[in-house]
């Protein structure tokens, strides 16, 4: 007769009771160690996607020119729906398509295009895009002096026109996206090329969850102006002549000095966590001058 | 014939048990250390170079304690002197400890009001406290009487 014997109701109760604890514990590590992946994920993602915007920004303010025209618009909030923030002004981008003009210059040829960074609130989006390199008008409206005095007198109209794209140093203070569209051409045109329209369509979403945005703009006096969805603004700043003047009649609320820094603030939020982050980000911009102290 | 577990059955139960618990515990924790790496290279060197460009950068208006910039806006770095000046910024930007550390030594003098300086910005991880990562560049100053801070 064998002297082992089965466990008692005791014994049995007891080990399931302390398998239960250790189930329970491990079961809730595993819980926090999820829930601390996701998180860190969720981090990582929302830091990947502002280091893609911290790029591409930094790439465009380092090329702004400073003799282009820059706005600042931006729409105000309304209850619980955010406004938006527009910034708009014209960089060089070295044109690798040009390839005759790089054959005369043996060089790069740039070109000037507009860029857009815009902040569209209710959809929690940071936009951005340039105007497309050419800038191409179709005469849809030629006057009539002009079309008589057009070479052998052919009338143009409907047909497409290549334009150098030139530095624009002044927009309308009220309307800057009209004066973008204006080519002096004739009216303007839903198949211009390089223009404020176009830009519009050439800006595309660069990241999203973007709940809170602020952008401030420090002029080469130190002066920082700020820019906000509490608040519908237009602001233009002037370009500069080559040699660096600036024109000596302004509209009032025009700046007699460029804009030396971008200071852009935003906050993103991670849709699956719920977790938001914020960030801030500053961006020289080509200067004439050097930076002031404080 | 039973008999309960000795006391080194005992110890070896729970050297194992905690040789599996802190090889666990060590993969969390690498775990966060590689997240961290990561997060560093992706906005700790735009942070460094955005903090270098900029002493005061924009925060949330709730936030703004979280930047200590008062050695540079309290007009102790003085541009206009002809000796060796240097300020000192730090605070809490983009989930990360950063301090921003701008120096011109007399020798750096151009002009009257004009001169370049040395910047240096380092880092740190927010819990830890480890550096991650450090940029340094050179930048002109120039003073401007009508200036707004």
């Amino acid at each position: 007769m064998s002297a082992r014997r089965g466990f008692t109701l005791i014994e049995v109760m007891s080990s399931i009771a302390i398998a239960l604890f250790v189930v329970g514990i491990a079961y809730t590590a595993f819980q926090q160690c999820r829930k601390l992946i996701v998180r860190t994920q969720a981090r990582l993602d929302m830091h990947y996607r502002s280091r893609f915007l911290f790029e591409r920004l930094r790439a465009d303010c380092t090329s702004a020119t400073p003799n282009c025209a820059m706005f600042v618009q931006t729409t105000a909030r309304s209850g619980s729906v955010p406004g938006s923030i527009a910034l708009v002004f014209g960089r060089s981008v070295v044109d690798d398509d040009n390839w005759e003009w790089g054959r005369q210059s043996s060089g790069k040829v740039s070109t000037i295009r507009w860029a857009q960074w815009r902040w569209d609130g209710p959809a929690a989006t940071l936009r951005s895009g340039f105007s497309s390199e050419v800038r191409e008008y179709t005469l849809s409206s030629l006057a009539a002096p002009w079309r008589e005095t057009i070479e052998n007198k052919l009338d143009y109209r409907d047909n497409v026109f290549n334009v150098v794209p030139q530095p624009r140093r002044t927009l309308s203070t009220t309307a800057p996206w009209s004066t973008l569209d204006s080519n002096g051409w004739g009216s303007p045109h839903a198949d211009d090329y390089g223009d404020g329209t176009d830009l519009q369509l050439q800006t595309r979403p660069a990241a999203q969850g973007i709940i809170d945005c602020a952008l401030q703009v420090v002029l080469g006096d130190g002066q920082a102006l700020t820019f906000d969805d509490s608040a519908a603004t237009v602001q233009v700043f002037r370009g500069v002549y080559q040699d660096g003047r600036i024109d000596s009649t302004l509209a009032t609320s025009e700046p007699a000095v460029r804009p030396r820094l971008v200071r852009l603030r935003y906050t993103m939020r991670d849709e699956r966590t719920g977790l938001e982050q914020d960030f801030s980000f500053s961006f020289d911009l080509p200067a004439l001058m050097p930076p002031p102290g404080p | 014939m039973r008999r309960a577990f000795t006391l080194i059955e005992v110890l070896a139960i729970i050297l194992i048990a905690s040789v599996g618990i802190l090889a666990a515990t060590g993969v969390v924790v690498y775990a966060m250390y590689l997240a961290a790496q990561a997060q560093a290279q992706s906005t700790g060197m735009g942070t460094a170079m955005s903090i270098a460009a900029d002493p005061q950068p924009l925060l949330r208006p709730d936030r703004a304690s979280d930047w200590d910039a008062s050695q540079w806006t309290r007009g102790s770095y003085d541009l206009t002197s002809g000796g060796a000046i240097s300020c000192e910024c730090r605070g809490y930007v983009n989930g990360y400890y950063v301090v921003r550390s701008e120096s011109s030594a007399a020798a750096d003098v151009i002009a009257t009001g004009v001169r370049s300086a040395l910047v240096t910005v380092q880092v740190y991880d927010r819990l830890k406290g480890r550096l991650l990562t450090s940029y340094t560049t050179r930048v002109m100053r120039s003073f401007i009487p009508a200036v707004t801070p």
